[in-house]
């Protein structure tokens, strides 16, 4: 859905470029629309969902790279967060783009999606902004507990979840 | 798809482990985005239902004519005991080679139980059976963590959702044929023989019994003896046509194929004879044989336009000349005619021995040439080229034309019915002289 795709890679490349504008990095920030313009141009040639992986792992060096120039972790966060939006918008709606479809559904989903990735970016960029200036002691014993616990859960649902791939097949 | 749900969790682990070893905050920070993503998408893709679509067909027609509209209206529907709640994407797949003209084939948005949609739209169907088989269903969860995709299969053998476009026809004038035999019931070719007729045929003495209104009384008056006229018989014929598929007989004009306007001429053809009535049957030959048996009405102009719908150009090493044509098939000295661009030697051999083994033959031959010398954009090549072709086709004709057989060179251009008024026009007059 290039709409959706042009919408959030572009608002994740101007939440770099700005700050890092202010922070004395034209260069950066020229850069980093520069890349968004050339990314765009080339998806409209290259069709295939999976280049937006190729898309995701850009953007995530970019904001990886745009912390070492003084751009807040949080701006890079809600610009990633973003990106991976639009990542999981060009696989979910690529059909969306082969057929004719009312221009009023396209909108209605258009919007909606965005409505919903757009703050839920920019909330989170702001809540991990905040998650520094939080500070609470643990101690060693419950740490492990908790990763632990963390893991067996990961693991319980990743084993439903290829049961269920197998049960669907 | 459970292999894109760890993507992001790719990206971000690389993340962490630098944020970790560089004891960076910033980087510990930008790997929860992609981590936390995976998780959801994990998450949302255990709760999520697939949608149980029910897709219902109404087309306006099961024939029509290559080229013309059809209207589809495609009913979409869940039933209540769906758990599905969300938004879909239902795109009602269109059969190859249709073309969209209106409407839309796709519905985007909710669909809930119990309250059907309905999308309509209009294609542009080429000659061919046509089957709408399928629709692609696509449905996501609230924030399209989660989805799902299904192909509904209503088999391609549905009678309810298969079309035939036929081939265009255009009313044919009259047609002369001669087959050496004919059947024994009324019809409209004439059979060589004296008995009740609208022509005249020849004149005879008077024996008990004839029709005292025959005698020809100018005759009697200058004979003295009772003369009778004889009209000649008019009898139902068998007329077996024979449709040239094979591929390499046939080249791409603008948008269609001379293979195209074969089964036009044949599909006219065999409604003029049927029409005229004849008994007509149909063989197709090139891919498979495809075969109608000869009958006569419209059930069997149905068949032959039907069977004509489907065929297509194919290249096959066993039908590569027309030696292999199944004569067997048509009654002995009957009628052929026979559809095709006469490619080279061979054919012109194979449709002598024919006319040898007591056929009659009218060879209806469709090129394109002028057509085919605008393609080339040197001119000087083009006029040697069309030369070239002009020559080797009359060749080919004249020796047909030498061997028996009523030529209709046509080209494509122009209507059938014109090259067949101007074609048998020469040929009668050739076989009279």
């Amino acid at each position: 859905m290039r709409t959706i795709e042009i919408a959030l890679f572009g608002l994740a490349a101007a939440i770099l470029a700005v700050p890092a504008f202010v922070a004395g990095s034209p260069g950066f920030g020229a850069f980093t629309l520069l890349a968004f313009a050339l990314t765009c141009a080339a998806r409209r040639a290259v069709q295939a969902p999976r280049f937006a992986n190729s898309l995701l792992g850009l953007h995530l060096f970019l904001a990886a790279a745009s912390l070492f120039i003084g751009v807040p972790a949080g701006c890079a966060a809600a610009a990633l967060t973003l990106c991976l939006f639009a990542w999981n918008a060009t696989h979910r709606f690529a059909q969306v783009e082969t057929a004719s479809a009312s221009s009023d559904g396209v909108l209605r989903l258009v919007t909606g999606f965005l409505l919903r990735a757009i703050p839920a970016s920019l909330g989170l960029g702001f809540a991990l902004a905040l998650l520094p200036l939080i500070r609470f002691r643990l101690s060693f014993a419950t740490a492990l507990a908790l990763s632990v616990g963390v893991f067996i859960l990961v693991a319980v649902l990743v084993r439903t979840l290829v049961r269920r791939s197998a049960d669907a097949q | 798809m459970t292999r894109r749900l760890f993507v992001p969790l790719v990206f971000g682990l690389p993340v962490l482990a630098a944020g970790l070893m560089l004891r960076h905050t910033g980087l510990l920070i930008l790997s929860v985005p992609p981590i936390l993503f995976s998780c959801a998408l994990l998450i949302a893709s255990l709760g999520f239902a697939s949608p149980d679509v029910q897709v219902r067909r109404r087309l306006s027609r099961h024939r029509l004519t290559e080229g013309e509209e059809l209207d589809v209206i495609t009913t979409l529907e869940i039933p209540f005991t769906s758990p599905y709640r969300g938004r879909l994407s239902v795109i009602d797949r269109l059969p190859p080679h249709a073309v969209l003209v209106g409407g839309e084939n796709q519905y985007l948005g909710e669909l809930l139980p119990g309250e059907p949609v309905e999308i309509a739209y209009t294609v542009r169907l080429p000659r061919g059976t046509h089957a709408f088989s399928s629709a692609h269903v696509a449905a996501w969860s609230a924030w399209a963590w989660a989805g799902s995709e299904a192909l509904i299969d209503g088999g391609p053998k549905d009678p309810v959702s298969t079309v035939f476009a036929i081939p265009r026809t255009e009313p044919l004038g009259a047609i002369e044929i001669r087959p050496r035999r004919t059947r024994a019931f009324a019809g409209a070719v004439k059979a060589n023989r004296g008995g009740q007729g609208l022509s005249y045929y020849s004149s005879r003495s008077y024996v008990p019994g004839d029709d005292v209104r025959r005698i020809n009384w100018r005759a009697y008056a200058r004979q003295e003896s009772l003369i009778v006229d004889e009209f000649e018989l008019e009898r139902m014929a068998d007329v077996n046509i024979i449709v040239d598929a094979r591929l390499f007989a046939h080249f791409r004009i603008d948008e269609d194929t001379t293979f195209d306007h074969t089964l036009r001429a044949a599909a006219s053809l065999a409604v003029h004879f049927l029409q005229t009535g004849n008994v007509v049957g149909l063989l197709v030959y090139g891919d498979i044989i495809r075969w109608v048996f000869p009958g006569t009405g419209k059930i069997q102009e149905r068949r032959i336009l039907d069977k004509l719908a489907e065929s297509v150009a194919a290249e096959r090493e066993v039908f590569e000349d027309l030696a292999n044509i199944p004569t067997r098939l048509f009654p002995s000295r009957s009628q052929l005619v026979l559809v095709s661009p006469i490619v080279d030697d061979d054919d012109v051999e194979v449709i002598a021995q024919l006319i040898d083994r007591g056929y009659s033959l009218l060879v209806v031959s469709p090129h394109a040439g002028a057509w085919e010398a605008e393609q080339i954009v040197e001119r000087d090549i083009a006029e040697t080229a069309d030369r070239i072709t002009t020559i080797r086709r009359e060749l080919y004709l004249n020796t047909l034309l030498r061997a028996g057989a009523t030529i209709v060179s046509w080209d494509v251009a122009e209507p059938l019915s014109l090259a067949i008024e101007r074609a048998l026009g020469v040929s009668v007059h050739r076989r009279h002289a």
